[in-house]
């Protein structure tokens, strides 16, 4: 099995050469799903920004999807986007004024269009358990809804690996439970590879692996 | 290009309420502005011809001749008779001297507005001068040339020169802030279309393309406005509306058409640089540093 995500010994530092991040380094096989636990907030924020590019860390190397992320020009780092990876941020914001479908459809189409757009729509909405609200605002809409909408924009472009950010803060313990349920039914129907950056989930859930880390002893927490 | 084509199609399908408000407000700052620069810009001086109803004042009258005031209506009709018969002459156009008081015709300072006049084409001008030196009723005769006269009195005080570039300055300031958050609040109201762009892989370029199209177009609209009022006025220059008395009373006029283009440019480049301006939002939105919100 091949490493779809592999961090060696990344750091990042802040301002004033505050240390965020010392010498993280852990991996993610292809096909699999997977929680690093045990960081602070702004640790994932770093982390999590550092992944999409929109920072360098001070040193380390970053592969996702086979691509050095830290030496990536800007354009092979939209490719990346487009093709390869998939972002859920935390408190993500869902378009306003659009119902689910229609904020899925704007995603594809802002991707260049597919053939047979509806039945990948159909498809996305079956998949994440969003059939009977597709045309309802996505606004309105409870926590759980919320994100698997999220997951819905993330994986209609059905990328090879997706990587969420501490989504879990805002659930209780039934929708955080079905938040993983739908990860881990993504995950083992479409093969797709789940990097989760949240905190420990409130039950423990057998069918993703927790990542053990090497983490520098002097990283603030 | 594709994506910003789709971008502005979406984009615009969200203005309506307070974003029309906003674009209305743009749209009559920038009118406002422009109508204010006019009325300091446009020359207080006009050319020394016929400025309008040009069907009743064919090219080549040229030869402007006094009648003597107090003249009855007979003795004007057989003075124009008596012009009529010249050998110079080939056509006369009577002018009342309300014709000229309402800037019909623009008579030279040195002849006065209460007095009629004719107006004559000739084949020989000469020879027309000899002949009007004997003719009775006629105390001066003068030839219309293309040079100017300023007109006393749309001339402005320097007070109300000052007064119109404040307020002028003050305009223009507040259509650059209503285009400004016009497209403000139309990135605002599209903030969860930008997280799915963003991670998407697509270029801010992208999404700040049909914003500031759209902050463009709302400062040539407005600008567009001005300038149809210009030219309305400019065709009713000789109604008695203040500002249009400066203007040349044809749409054929190249001084228009210099006024007009720098409007349209001025227009535009407020709208560029409003929205441009709020576009810094889309620029926050894809930058993320360490530090920030820490606290979060």
């Amino acid at each position: 099995m091949s490493k779809i995500v592999q961090i060696a010994e990344l750091s990042i530092y802040g301002e004033e050469d505050q240390v965020i991040l010392e010498n993280l380094s852990f991996n993610l096989e292809r096909g699999e799903i997977a929680q690093l636990a045990g960081l602070s907030d702004q640790q994932y924020d770093a982390l999590f920004h550092v992944l999409t590019g929109e920072i360098s860390p001070d040193s380390g190397q970053v592969v996702l999807a086979d691509r050095n992320v830290v030496r990536l020009s800007g354009k092979n780092r939209n490719k990346m986007l487009q093709q390869e990876v998939s972002f859920l941020p935390r408190a993500f914001t869902l378009p306003k004024g659009k119902t689910v479908r229609e904020a899925l459809k704007f995603k594809l189409e802002t991707l260049g269009g597919v053939p047979e757009i509806e039945e990948r729509l159909d498809d996305v909405i079956q998949l994440t358990e969003l059939a009977g609200v597709e045309e309802r605002p996505t606004g309105d809409r409870d926590s759980l809804t919320r994100i698997k909408t999220g997951v819905a924009l993330s994986v209609v472009s059905e990328p090879d690996l997706l990587i969420c950010h501490e989504t879990l803060s805002s659930l209780n313990s039934k929708e955080e439970e079905g938040f993983v349920e739908l990860l881990a039914k993504i995950n083992e129907q479409k093969g797709l590879s789940i990097l989760l950056l949240a905190d420990e989930m409130k039950s423990g859930y057998g069918k993703i692996r927790v990542i053990e880390h090497k983490l520098d002893s002097r990283v603030i927490s | 290009m594709r994506n910003t084509f789709f971008f502005l199609r979406d984009i615009g399908g969200n203005i309506g309420g307070s974003k029309l408000g906003r674009a209305a407000g743009a749209i009559l700052s920038v009118v406002v502005f422009l109508v204010l620069l006019y009325i300091l810009l446009l020359p207080k001086e006009r050319p020394l011809q016929v400025s309008s109803e040009l069907e009743n004042f064919p090219e080549g009258h040229r030869t402007l001749a006094q009648i003597e005031t107090g003249l009855s209506s007979s003795a004007i009709n057989d003075l124009y008779l008596s012009l009529r018969r010249l050998n110079s002459v080939e056509n006369i156009i009577y002018v009342l001297s309300e014709e000229v008081q309402r800037g019909v015709l623009n008579v030279p300072p040195e002849l006065p507005e209460d007095a009629n006049y004719f107006l004559i084409r000739t084949s020989d001008r000469n020879q027309l001068m000899d002949e009007l030196k004997s003719q009775p009723g006629i105390p001066v005769v003068t030839v219309l040339s293309e040079q100017t006269r300023r007109t006393t009195s749309g001339s402005l005080s320097l007070w109300l020169k000052i007064l119109i570039l404040v307020v002028g300055f003050i305009m223009a300031a507040t259509a650059f802030y209503f285009i400004r958050s016009f497209t403000g609040e139309l990135l605002d109201g599209w903030e969860g279309e930008l997280e799915i762009i963003k991670y998407s892989g697509i270029s801010r370029l992208s999404v700040k393309t049909p914003l500031v199209l759209i902050g463009t177009l709302t400062g040539f609209l407005g600008s567009l406005a001005s300038v149809v009022l210009l030219f309305l006025l400019s065709l009713w220059s000789s109604s008695g509306i203040w500002l249009s008395r400066y203007l040349p009373g044809s749409l054929e006029s190249t001084p228009l058409f210099i006024i007009a283009g720098w409007s349209l440019l001025l227009g535009i480049v407020i709208g560029f640089l409003a929205s441009l301006s709020s576009t810094r939002g889309v620029d926050e939105k894809w930058t993320w540093s360490p530090g920030y919100n820490q606290n979060g």
